[in-house]
């Protein structure tokens, strides 16, 4: 089955509930392979509980979202974890593990995804370590690197399974602004390869530099720049 | 920055297995000693009545044809037992073979002071199993009254009901404690993996987000748990193994009950049993935590 000519997102009508209060109503985009959005928004204004909407976190109750082939409104818990595999999810709350070295860290990935082969798996892991621009660190543990090379072992792993998007949660936060100027750059040159990209951001720098294609929440709805 | 790397790698499943190991092994003891209990009973049941005879003693001055007729009409009857080439085991014993073998046993030659045998002559007449309980055996003496020539029937009463009564009550004291333990177990069993779920939920979190599926989280611990199981399964079972064989060293007669078959059953019984507790009460609590996000554990 192919999707290319259909959108990799589609939101229909789709209310973003956090805990049990609306967050997001009447919420209409799209987007296509390879495309890059920026989205923005105030802290609280919903831009978490949207992505997690979309790998199925947090149930969808009213509207649908086709993502990747699935459709999360009838999702079946059996089909979440198939759904997770072709995103790359990028987040605050989803750190490196501090107890053991880079390339476990992503070999535990690939294994908790259904990779076997131990050739395989190695050839991978130095795969996205080079695509990241790391190709020294598989041996180190996470806390000998600095923060930007932490970010982009983070990269590295969410590209293992070849996402058709990923999903990035404010992935330049805490580092400083050269830095995320790099991990952004690294971000571009991924989209270039076909992988779309929503990231979620407040480095409003960063857009001006980079201007794309902009989704806002603000005050209970989503706006797009393109419409 | 040396200690920091030898940081010891969290592993997915692992638990603080001694308790679990601990508690299953003491039900599949208590149950373990239930089923030896059950062994050993049966077995004797099955010695008694193998031996579960009627003495009918008979009138002094009785004809031969009586005799004949009180032979062939126990040889027709339902209730007399067949030893295995089928004949009806039914022994006539005269009074002068009583008498003889009243005096090899006892040593005393009564005839000589009472100057005459004051024996009967006898039948012994063992009986199958499906007419042993007590109402039967009753039914039995008063058929066999009727019949001509009688004088006495002797049998001893309801030995099989009182152990068996005895054995019934032993093995419901023994059932509940098991039964309370299995639950015991369960429930610590579902603490822990609940205990262990949380300390590993940023790892199983993790797991989920990048797509793994619940089977793939859920079998180290189901694993893990069995293999405790087994291992609980293996000790209960040593354990029985060594006190059975004291108590046939010790115990005189006991070895007569012993049934090696049956014992290494159980034994097996007892692994399968510890293996399966082990799977379905892990496999219980990781499905209901699982569901829950982790974060609402505590």
């Amino acid at each position: 089955m192919s999707f290319s000519s259909e959108p990799i997102v589609n939101v229909i009508d789709a209310s973003i509930f956090q805990e049990n209060e609306t967050i997001l109503s009447s919420v209409n985009f799209a987007i296509n392979k390879g495309e890059f959005v920026y989205l923005v928004g105030k802290t609280g204004s919903g831009k978490s509980s949207l992505l997690k909407t979309f790998y199925a976190d947090i149930p969808l109750r009213l509207g649908d979202i086709n993502i990747a082939g699935y459709s999360i409104k009838n999702i079946k818990p059996k089909d979440v974890p198939y759904l997770r595999r072709k995103l790359g999810i990028i987040f605050q709350d989803f750190e490196l593990f501090n107890d053991r070295s880079v390339s476990d860290n992503l070999e535990f990935v690939m294994k908790a995804t259904g990779w076997k082969d131990r050739a395989k798996i190695k050839k991978r892991a130095a795969e996205v370590l080079m695509q990241v621009g790391l190709g020294a660190v598989s041996g180190k543990m996470p806390f000998q690197l600095s923060g930007g090379e932490q970010q982009r072992v983070v990269i590295a792993r969410a590209l293992l399974n070849e996402p058709a998007i990923l999903l990035a949660d404010e992935p330049t936060g805490n580092l400083d602004p050269e830095v995320s100027q790099g991990i952004f750059d690294l971000f571009k040159q991924i989209n270039k390869s076909g992988t779309a990209i929503l990231m979620a951001t407040h480095d409003f720098k960063l857009l001006e530099a980079n201007p794309n294609r902009v989704l806002t929440c603000r005050e209970g709805k989503l706006t797009d720049s393109e419409l | 920055m040396k200690t920091s790397t030898s940081v010891k790698k969290r592993k997915l499943g692992s638990y603080p297995y001694l308790s679990v190991v601990f508690s299953i092994s003491i039900a599949l003891f208590v149950i373990g000693l239930l089923g030896l209990l059950v062994l050993h009973s049966k077995k004797l049941t099955q010695l008694i009545k193998e031996n579960i005879e009627i003495q009918v003693y008979l009138k002094k001055d009785i004809s031969k044809s009586a005799l004949t007729q009180i032979r062939h009409s126990f040889e027709q009857a339902d209730y007399i037992s067949k030893n295995k080439e089928g004949k009806p085991q039914v022994v006539f014993i005269s009074k002068e073979q009583a008498a003889q073998n009243f005096i090899a046993e006892t040593g005393e030659d009564f005839a000589s002071f009472l100057g005459e045998n004051p024996l009967r002559d006898a039948f012994i007449i063992n009986i199958n199993e499906s007419h042993q309980s007590e109402k039967m055996m009753a039914t039995i003496k008063e058929r066999i009254l009727k019949l001509p020539g009688i004088f006495e029937v002797v049998y001893v009463n309801d030995l099989i009901d009182i152990i068996n009564k005895n054995i019934r009550n032993i093995s419901l004291i023994l059932a509940s404690f098991a039964g309370i333990l299995i639950i015991v177990v369960i429930i610590l069993i579902n603490n822990t993996i609940k205990l262990a779920l949380f300390t590993q939920r940023f790892l199983i979190r993790s797991m989920q987000l990048v797509g793994a599926t619940n089977g793939f989280i859920r079998s180290p611990f189901v694993l893990r748990s069995m293999g405790h199981g087994l291992l609980s399964g293996l000790i209960a079972s040593s354990l029985l193994f060594g006190i059975s064989e004291y108590a046939y060293t010790k115990i005189d007669d006991l070895i007569l009950l012993k049934d090696v078959n049956h014992l290494y059953m159980l034994f097996g019984i007892l692994l399968l049993l510890g293996a399966f507790l082990g799977l379905f009460s892990s496999l219980r609590s990781v499905n209901k935590y699982l569901k829950l996000s982790l974060d609402e554990l505590y």
